[in-house]
């Protein structure tokens, strides 16, 4: 035990049962960090068939532990960092996290993905994943190493950004890269920012609904886990790696992948600008500037902008993470990690950055401040048009703030990640703090009335994502477009633009992005067809898991997760975008497309095919039923039936 | 502005444009764009003309279309104009001279 230790546990290794399907360590890792207690505790082959892990087994948690009035920062919500059966193996990307919780964003279910080495990490010492209670009585963190697990003093780490708390923790246990996954908050999770993030591994964050804000609340700055030393078997060896291979083959040669293989998602900028999909300054335009060509935001132009190299996940052959350095101005010779799409939009077009050098500065902040770059690219663009608009004046804000400048986005960043000044408001997010504004400032801008971020495209280019994040019970999306939609009977493509064809699409495909993040591996190489994600996890556990199987299960969970937010109040009257959200392009190629005049239509659509009951929200008693859920039929219609 | 009259027979032009990573299946580096200048008669459609095209490229000719050859498959979007089908075009839309077809792979943000 370690003399800075607050407690530990000496958790007494568990031999592998009989029965245990292959690709689990069979255990979850409970911590109490209001009374220091920790223990394991076994979960059973038939649990495991049913959630299987990640968001599945999170949302099971989530229903049976926190009630109603448990809210985001009470100390009995759960904070749940799961893995799944594949993390761990061959896989391509298979160190994946997923974080489930009630969030701080919508006071409702969360599920938010990253990757590096976590999952993998934390299956090689013995769990499939972490459940958290309480709150620690001073800052702590989670010390895993086999089966010495710690609660440490965590002081030191204060005010640490997470590039900083992962280099003192690597400094203090002497191991780094690949030996060591720290996922950590930064000031921003410190100071409950309310679109507070948890990262990892030097650029992977799981994002969504304040999952950061929830840890901060918790005092618990980081969890460290050493690579561990137990074995993790495979029913079948040989069919996984096939299966891997199979899979990295489609990732590498099928259109619907190719592209993320050898360039991540640095060409959606350009691909997504020609379809009026990129967000630009605050949705006010569709159009980049006279003086940016388009053909500089390409992805190897992106890529080779930059001194780079490969940064890849546990597992992972993808050509997808990297880290860059920065090549001249200011930050000259600085370090970052190479912002996805994500981040061009969020830290640039958005904001009306339009220098990728500064993007990429300002990206690498956000994940060191730790908060949500989507959210913070809505609100750093809302704040910009505000000082241009008059709507919020240079004198609230304590400095001038115009469009595309990265610094001064830096310096709102740190305003709000220390709540320091207006930087207190903000740190409330757009929603909250243009409500409280109100008038023109609540007018422009953008967010879901549920509370949750959208993602960082202008959805009104990309109905889909609209009405999917609208609707979602898990603070950002839970179907999973665009996929092999054929392979669950659907069209091959549709209008964007109608909004009958859009719903029926997102209600088809719902939950396929819940199965996928239940698996323990990254939703970029989970790109392939269901029937291959479906191979692997049956070679993985000695289960015949079959692509029907996939769909059920992923409707589950999101029933399960959809029963959960009913219960906190989160209904069908939060499933609308703000004015701005939901209003229509003026230019671009989405020029006139109105997704207001559809938006009761596509709801009713959606809601007759999801099988959930349009006034009440409430999955109907058949749905229940056909997905295996008899016992919510309760405690949402309040008799049995 | 006048237009110049033209016989039944004497071939249009329109252009294809192939755009970042669907280059890839044309030979190109699977970034920037490609322009093709591609003649067609009139009463010709977006299909026809895209039929043609893809004929002369085997592995784009596989990702464009669905196993029947008559739909399009699932990941390449196709403009016309700039504007998705679906808006002012059509697969079976007939083409006027100068139109503008983009073959535009999908892509998901992250």
């Amino acid at each position: 035990m370690s003399p800075t230790a607050l407690a530990s546990t000496k958790i007494a290794p568990r031999s592998r049962a009989e029965t245990l399907p292959g690709g689990y360590a069979g255990k979850l890792l409970r911590v109490n960090l209001t009374t220091g207690k920790i223990w394991s505790e076994p979960w059973t082959p038939e649990e495991m068939r049913l959630y299987v892990g990640g968001v599945g087994l999170g949302a099971k948690i989530l229903y049976d532990e926190v009630g109603p009035r448990v809210n985001w920062d009470h100390r009995d919500n759960r904070l749940i960092l799961a893995t799944g059966p594949l993390a761990g193996l061959p896989v391509w990307g298979t160190g994946g996290l997923t974080v489930v919780t009630r969030g701080a964003m919508t006071n409702g279910a969360t599920s938010t993905q990253a990757n590096g080495f976590f999952g993998a990490c934390l299956k090689f010492s013995g769990y499939d994943a972490i459940v958290i209670q309480g709150q620690a009585p001073r800052w702590a963190y989670l010390y895993i190493n086999d089966d010495v697990v710690d609660l440490r003093d965590a002081r030191h780490l204060l005010g640490k950004d997470t590039w900083e708390t992962q280099d003192a923790l690597s400094a203090e246990h002497g191991l780094s890269g690949h030996q060591l996954s720290v996922y950590s908050i930064g000031p921003a999770g410190e100071n409950l920012v309310r679109f507070a993030a948890i990262q990892g591994d030097y650029g992977h964050v799981a994002s969504k609904n304040g999952c950061g804000a929830v840890m901060g609340k918790k005092r618990l700055k980081a969890v460290c886990i050493v690579r561990g030393t137990r074995a993790l078997a495979a029913a079948d060896p040989r069919g996984v790696i096939q299966a891997a291979d199979d899979i990295a083959h489609d990732l590498k040669t099928d259109p619907s992948a190719r592209s993320l293989y050898e360039w991540g998602t640095l060409p959606a900028v350009v691909g997504l600008y020609k379809m009026g999909v990129l967000p630009i300054k605050n949705y006010t335009t569709n159009l980049a500037p006279p003086n940016v060509n388009m053909a500089d935001w390409e992805g190897p132009k992106l890529r080779q902008g930059f001194d780079h190299r490969g940064h890849q996940c546990s597992a992972c052959g993808m050509h997808h993470c990297h880290m860059q350095v920065i090549p001249k101005g200011k930050h000259k010779g600085e370090l970052v990690d190479e912002p996805e799409y994500e981040g061009w939009s969020g830290a640039g077009w958005a904001i009306g950055c339009t220098d990728p050098t500064a993007v990429a500065w300002l990206n690498t902040r956000i994940d060191r401040a730790c908060v949500d770059v989507n959210e913070f690219g809505w609100l750093c663009g809302w704040v910009m048009e505000g000082i241009e608009k008059g709507f919020i004046t240079k004198a609230q804000l304590g400095f001038d703030l115009g469009w595309g400048d990265a610094e001064g986005a830096n310096r709102l960043l740190q305003m709000i990640s220390h709540r320091k000044g207006f930087g207190d408001l903000l740190a409330e997010g757009v929603k909250r703090a243009a409500e409280k504004l109100g008038g023109a400032a609540q007018d422009a801008a953008i967010y879901t009335v549920k509370g949750a971020s959208p993602r960082g495209h202008d959805h009104r280019a990309r109905w889909d994502e609209m009405l999917d994040t609208c609707t979602a019970s898990t603070g950002t999306l839970e179907s999973g477009i665009p996929v092999h939609v054929t392979e669950v009977g659907l069209p091959p493509r549709i209008n964007p633009f109608n909004g009958e064809e859009v719903a029926r699409q997102v209600a088809g495909i719902l939950g396929r992005r819940h199965f996928e993040d239940s698996l323990g591996a990254c939703i970029f190489t989970t790109r392939t067809r269901l029937e291959n994600m479906c191979r692997a996890l049956s070679a993985a556990t000695g289960w015949n898991y079959t692509v029907t199987e996939s769909v059920s299960f992923g409707r589950r969970t999101a029933a399960i997760l959809r029963a959960f937010n009913l219960r906190c109040g989160i209904g069908p009257d939060v499933e609308y975008p703000s004015k701005r959200y939901g209003s229509t392009p003026t230019d671009g190629p989405a020029k006139g497309q109105a997704v207001g005049e559809q938006w009761e239509k596509m709801l009713d659509t959606w809601y007759g095919l999801v099988g959930y009951d349009r006034k009440t929200g409430k999955p109907k008693p058949e749905t229940l039923k056909k997905l295996g859920l008899d016992w919510l039929l309760k405690d949402l219609w309040g008799k049995k039936r | 502005m006048g237009e110049k009259a033209l016989s039944p027979l004497e071939p249009l032009h329109c252009t294809v444009e192939v755009v970042s990573w669907v280059t890839k299946f044309i030979g190109g580096p699977g970034a920037g764009r490609k322009e093709f200048e591609e003649p067609f008669v009139p009463g010709e459609t977006v299909r026809d003309v895209l039929q043609r095209f893809s004929g002369r490229y085997p592995e784009l000719d596989a990702a464009l279309w669905d196993a029947s050859k008559k739909g399009l498959g699932e990941h390449i979007e196709v403009m016309v104009n700039d504007a998705v089908l679906g808006i002012t075009h059509t697969l079976d839309t007939p083409l006027k001279a100068n139109d503008r077809i983009t073959l535009l792979g999908q892509y998901m943000g992250g």
